[in-house]
């Protein structure tokens, strides 16, 4: 496995095989941001290819400072967000709210009368619930929530990526998990009765 | 069970990373039933959440880049070679206007002499060819420069 360094180097001296090996090892970071951010299909596949043709332009000028993965996320963020802005398409960014503030009931008890065998069983089904909920979320919330539970990405990382400061990184996590754990405890019950 | 329930950021966190919670909120949680409910309810929900399926091109994305990361190099060596040919011909010009020009700025007053037993015909047989040189000159420049255009919009 070629380090960071390595790939960069090869593509740099001129080896396009090298290039494909680093799209490859960051296709799925990129299509987190590009599938939560750009709702048109054929748009996700015109930004994809702007943005690995935008790395290749600008590789020079990578100081490894942070993961190269990183970095091409950041570069995939933000071609998103121009491509949003051309077509005037709003970015969500959901109002500042406090912790607790959501206004509903929390159904925890619901939950609690459930057990772990049930939920094995209703695994599938919660998974396909889930992600009909993620797609109701605003997109910056969908980018978040994939790029920490699904590609494992940290705060500082995600931060850098997005740009947000890694507290307001934090906040919208935690309100969106909590969004996503009320409405599904929520669609729960209601299958329940 | 002590105090008030801890804020469900915190209960989020104990779900995340326990080590980073407050010990009283652990010492609570350790007790309390109805945070240990939220807690199972976030520890299902950030299982779920992993296992969600990873979005995924429907086309061979390294193979489309490829093709044009490849035009854009062939671009980028297109300009470099125009860049590198105007440089050349910038330089031919300084050279020809040094040799041409520096003994025709120093012999300028005898050079007036030298012409002045000419006639009128051999003056236009002068400007004439100076004018096919040029002409010829500007026409192969004219050619190269589409020759590169196109390999560009190619």
């Amino acid at each position: 496995m070629l380090t960071d360094r390595q790939l960069v180097d090869l593509v740099l001296g001129g080896d396009l095989h090298a290039f494909g090996t680093i799209v490859g090892i960051t296709e799925s970071l990129v299509a987190q941001i590009v599938f939560k951010l750009i709702p048109n299909e054929e748009d996700r596949r015109d930004v994809a290819q702007d943005i690995y043709v935008k790395v290749y332009q600008h590789l020079e000028n990578f100081r490894f400072q942070a993961k190269l993965s990183t970095w091409i996320a950041q570069i995939a963020y933000n071609t998103c967000l121009n491509r949003l802005q051309k077509k005037q398409l709003p970015v969500y960014h959901p109002p500042e709210r406090e912790a607790g503030e959501s206004g509903e009931e929390t159904p925890e008890d619901r939950w609690r009368a459930t057990d772990e065998t049930d939920r094995l069983l209703l695994q599938k089904e919660l998974k396909e619930l889930l992600q009909a909920e993620i797609g109701k979320l605003p997109p910056i919330y969908q980018t978040l929530i994939g790029l920490y539970h699904q590609e494992e990405l940290t705060y500082h990382e995600i931060a850098r990526i997005t740009g947000l400061p890694e507290g307001t990184v934090k906040s919208y996590l935690f309100r969106a998990r909590r969004q996503l754990k009320d409405t599904m405890l929520y669609i729960y019950k209601k299958e329940k009765l | 069970m002590s105090g008030t329930h801890p804020s469900e950021e915190i209960l989020q966190q104990y779900v995340l990373d326990r080590a980073a919670c407050p010990a009283e909120a652990i010492h609570h949680i350790g007790a309390c039933p109805e945070c240990q409910a939220t807690i199972a309810a976030y520890g299902a929900l950030g299982e779920l959440l992993s296992s969600q399926p990873a979005p995924e091109f429907d086309f061979d994305l390294a193979a489309a880049v490829t093709v044009r990361v490849r035009d854009v190099r062939t671009r980028h060596q297109a300009v470099a070679r125009v860049r590198e040919r105007k440089g050349g011909a910038v330089g031919m010009a300084l050279v020809v206007a040094l040799f041409a020009g520096v003994p025709a700025w120093l012999f300028r007053k005898s050079a007036y002499f030298v012409f002045t037993d000419m006639s009128a015909a051999f003056y236009w047989v002068l400007l004439a060819a100076a004018g096919i040189v040029v002409g010829f000159f500007l026409l192969r420049l004219h050619k190269k420069y589409q020759d590169v255009i196109n390999l560009i919009n190619k």
